[in-house]
């Protein structure tokens, strides 16, 4: 499985990214035209309920363009740092990774077409990537396609989906 | 290889988490582009390293 992963995050070109002054709260990294961005992952797997015992966690992610211009020139490296930090973090630990796109602008729809580009074009045989609705919001989940975590975390919003709540 | 069966227990509604996860990827984002990251310690229980 790692031996995938690997062969797949060979073809990208990342920007380092580190943990400024070993904060422990977010990794960051900078562009070759001096833009920032951090990536934050938070453990939320006590708010979901997953029971301590099953050795995955529930990660929610959380990317941030510090000091952004108005207009972000277009860098494939930003990607390629993104999904490969995702794709190493899969890696390492059998965590489910996930994102909420809200629908409070049209800014989050386009964020959100550009993660599913960039997912697609950089999938993993292991690595599944599944989009549920939550009320108005598009809810992804990243994770290994043999995670029981993700499977009993899609049922739930299944389950609270069909139930109308 | 049969996959064990997870339950969860949520501690709120699963829209409600979502709702509330929303309101924390904003201060979140605010606040580390404003650049008081620091202030977040504690509040959250952020990945440490890879």
């Amino acid at each position: 499985m790692k031996a995938n992963l690997k062969e797949n995050t060979n073809s990208l070109n990342p920007y380092k990214y580190h943990s400024p002054d070993n904060s422990g709260i977010s990794f960051h990294f900078a562009t070759s035209n001096n833009f920032g961005y951090s990536i934050a992952l938070h453990d939320c797997s006590d708010l979901f309920g997953v029971p301590e015992n099953c050795n995955s966690r529930l990660m929610f992610l959380v990317l941030t363009p510090i000091k952004p211009p108005t207009i972000i020139p277009r860098d494939n490296r930003v990607r390629d740092t993104v999904v490969h930090f995702i794709m190493d973090f899969l890696a390492k630990n059998k965590d489910v990774i996930f994102y909420v796109c809200s629908n409070k602008d049209q800014q989050e729809k386009v964020r959100s077409r550009l993660f599913t580009d960039w997912f697609k074009k950089y999938k993993s045989p292991n690595i599944e990537r599944e989009m549920k609705m939550v009320d108005n919001s598009e809810t992804y989940f990243i994770y290994h396609n043999d995670n029981s975590l993700a499977d009993a975390v899609l049922n739930a919003i299944d389950k609270y989906n069909s139930a109308g709540m | 290889m049969k996959k064990k069966e997870i339950i969860l227990k949520p501690k709120k509604s699963i829209g409600t988490i979502v709702k509330q996860l929303l309101v924390d990827k904003n201060y979140i984002q605010k606040t580390i582009q404003e650049g008081n990251e620091s202030q977040l310690k504690g509040k959250y229980k952020f990945v440490k390293s890879l």
